[in-house]
């Protein structure tokens, strides 16, 4: 896997943490710690990147729902 | 209602340290991060390290054992709070937003859960025994604020 797919996922990830948590994070910290490092990881991804990779992203982001679906469930 | 317990952390910002599906997140002190990552290291009784950042543009990958990890991160501190830093261990990878935001993503158990957090914390100067999972601790002008 290419390091800037790697990242996105990885940025997706701890997202996907913040919105688990017990208690709510601020504003700035999920745009300046989340939102914008996966925005760069997409540009670096559609800019740099083949049809595969940003395929690679899409399949990370999945399994990461899929972690939320198996929360919802519990 | 959070449980609030007088602590003897000095200097602390904000420390948190929560449980997740599949892992735990934390936010430490950019000044903590190398601490974090040996602490961490050592929790999961790694053998490999394999660190990845952008460098200007460029992609570095670096390796290590748990032994050299320290050493390693003395000379790539200004890294340490970047957010394209990945951390993987054996079995486990630490993605980070950045600035001491960190999610470990691997297979724990509720009690490898609570280990590694009281490790953590206690690098900080608090003593907590966290013995179940979900659990959130906040760690907040020298008291801690624990969730369960």
């Amino acid at each position: 896997m290419k390091p800037p797919v790697k990242r996105a996922i990885g940025h997706f990830r701890v997202l996907v943490d913040h919105a688990l948590r017990l208690r709510e994070p601020s504003p700035e910290h999920i745009l300046q710690r989340m939102v914008m490092p996966l925005c760069a990881d997409l540009r670096q991804v559609l800019e740099e990147g083949t049809r595969n990779d940003a395929w690679e992203v899409l399949e990370g982001f999945s399994q990461e729902c899929q972690r939320i679906a198996r929360v919802e469930r519990s | 209602m959070p449980e609030f317990k007088e602590t003897n952390a000095t200097d602390l910002t904000e420390i948190y340290v929560d449980t997740t599906p599949g892992g735990m997140s934390f936010e430490i002190p950019e000044v903590g991060i190398a601490e974090f990552l040996v602490l961490l290291a050592r929790s999961l009784a790694v053998r490999q390290v394999r660190l990845s950042f952008q460098d200007n543009g460029r992609y570095t990958e670096l390796t290590c054992t748990t032994d050299t990890l320290a050493d390693l991160l003395r000379d790539f501190t200004s890294h340490l709070a970047d957010p394209s830093l990945i951390v993987e261990f054996d079995h486990a990878t630490v993605y980070t937003g950045g600035g001491g935001c960190f999610s470990l993503a691997a297979a724990l158990g509720p009690e490898e859960k609570a280990e590694i957090a009281n490790t953590v914390l206690q690098a900080f100067g608090v003593t907590l025994y966290l013995q179940r999972e979900p659990f959130s601790v906040v760690l907040r002008d020298g008291k801690a604020e624990v969730y369960t």
